[in-house]
């Protein structure tokens, strides 16, 4: 026989985990927002995570991560840039400039390769070749700008864009790239920072807009920088 | 060699049900422990995340184990038991996708238990130096709360400091507990639990370190599966497997026997 106790705790668990799971398997978005344009893409609100939809160029229905602090950013790539301009940026801005932005990008999802790298990776449906990744990361690790800028050109990439994560993003930049991330980055305290090493590659000086050679700030804001290729 | 009819004093015997459901929650949460993005099973098969569900099976299995260590032995520390662990489930549905409940965290929900751990110690405890321990840390812990909310202070020393003399007097609490009841696994599923998972993000919280560093998988998937093992460990008691294991093997001697005095019979 349980005891009255017990059974109180039992019950109050047994309830809170039936309204969590009725939650989580039949979710209601707090808001969606349609942003529509040449890709009809939505944003839709949920209480965990922000979802992005669009069709591709090809009929390809396409769901990713969304920050909508990014808007602004967004809504200059795609009123200011050529529409015929591809980006280089880490894959996870790559479905946002694609949706909203209306502008190619080189990468927008993660290879199998480096898919440790995603916090869920149940929620990545597609891969993108590792050879882009691979690229991508290379082209932003690298102490020589003109291989930054050769890579683009492999792409006809004329714009990188650099976001406030990708300190952080950059452990597993320098890791695709084949790099020891540890020679590149270290830890202070709560926050990462650069070594003397990693405050030469292209990735810290396009965040600190620093030493950028051929690639002209054209664009920031408090989450994200744009560079063009002169 | 033929066994006649009633040669076997082998006697019949009930499992215990609630044993059976321990067992049963217990498994599943050992089962989910392998589910990961990292192996040996891909989580993809398992909708949400896999500690989640780990966590749910974990603490029905707590709340029916300490119900019955209740019935058999009338001592609140069972109740209390399942009641620190409560912050806990709710903690662990946060790997589920819903928002936060009543605006605490997963180190909000945490910070529960380690209130209704040394409440409920100071309050019912009988011996003495548990007693003010638990009093002492209850007293100190507006200071932890308030330094965590406010890192701006600048005493995160002090915090650390804190959350670790928090977790050892709990440890201490429970295992000294678990002795008298000779649960030995109790004890060790309370070190793995607070003594060696809780650390871990702790300090990262507090002062950023990794002891794993950043990128190391470890970090992200090790801690929570060690917390769920600790508490899993926690639900194994020995005397209840004992019990478990001799009433299995009582029926086992009994459906013997009369299986040889079926057989025996038709010589």
């Amino acid at each position: 026989m349980i005891r009255k106790r017990f059974l109180i705790l039992i019950i109050t668990a047994l309830l809170i985990v039936t309204v969590v799971l009725a939650f989580s398997f039949y979710p209601n978005p707090t808001r969606v927002e349609y942003i529509g344009g040449k890709y009809n893409a939505t944003v839709t609100y949920w209480s965990s995570h922000v979802q992005l939809a669009y069709t591709d160029e090809t009929g390809h229905h396409v769901s990713g991560y969304f920050d909508e602090q990014m808007m602004t950013g967004l809504n200059w790539i795609n009123s200011s840039t050529p529409e015929n301009a591809t980006f280089l940026c880490w894959w996870d801005y790559g479905n946002m400039i694609k949706a909203v932005g209306e502008r190619n990008v080189i990468v927008r999802n993660p290879s199998h390769e480096i898919i440790n790298s995603v916090a869920d990776p149940s929620s990545i449906k597609e891969f993108d070749p590792n050879e882009k990744i691979v690229d991508v990361s290379s082209a932003l690790t690298t102490t020589n700008q003109s291989e930054t800028v050769q890579i683009m050109g492999k792409y006809n990439a004329t714009y990188i864009m650099i976001g406030k994560d990708d300190l952080v993003n950059s452990v597993w930049f320098f890791k695709a790239a084949g790099l020891n991330y540890t020679d590149y980055l270290v830890n202070q305290g709560t926050s990462l920072s650069f070594t003397d090493l990693g405050n030469n590659t292209m990735i810290a000086r396009l965040l600190d807009d620093r030493n950028t050679g051929p690639f002209a700030l054209v664009y920031q804001d408090q989450q994200m920088k744009v560079y063009k290729l002169e | 060699m033929a066994y006649s009819k009633g040669q076997s004093c082998a006697e019949q015997k009930k499992l215990n049900a609630q044993s059976v459901i321990v067992l049963i929650f217990a498994a599943l949460a050992f089962v989910m422990i392998f589910f990961s993005p990292f192996g040996p099973f891909s989580n993809s098969y398992i909708p949400f995340h896999p500690m989640g569900w780990a966590g749910i099976f974990v603490f029905l299995a707590m709340v029916t184990c300490y119900s019955q260590k209740y019935q058999e032995s009338k001592d609140n520390f069972w109740f209390i038991l399942a009641l620190m662990f409560f912050p806990v489930l709710i903690s662990n549905l946060y790997f589920f996708p819903i928002p936060e409940i009543m605006g605490f965290g997963m180190a909000g929900w945490m910070g529960v238990q380690v209130a209704v751990c040394f409440v409920c110690f100071t309050v019912v405890s009988k011996v003495k130096v548990l007693k003010y321990s638990n009093l002492s840390m209850l007293l100190l812990l507006p200071v932890a709360v308030v330094l965590y909310i406010f890192p701006q202070l600048g005493f995160s020393a002090i915090l650390v400091i804190l959350s670790f003399m928090f977790v050892v007097v709990i440890a201490v609490t429970l295992s000294y507990y678990a002795f008298l009841y000779k649960e030995y696994l109790l004890i060790l599923g309370v070190i793995l639990n607070f003594l060696v998972s809780v650390p871990i993000p702790n300090l990262y919280g507090i002062t950023g370190f990794l002891p794993f560093g950043w990128t190391q998988p470890l970090m992200a998937v090790v801690t929570d599966r060690i917390a769920i093992f600790g508490m899993i460990l926690m639900v194994l008691s020995l005397p209840m497997m004992r019990n478990f294991a001799q009433t299995l093997n009582e029926n086992r001697k009994f459906y013997r026997a009369r299986y040889c005095s079926f057989m025996s019979s038709g010589d």
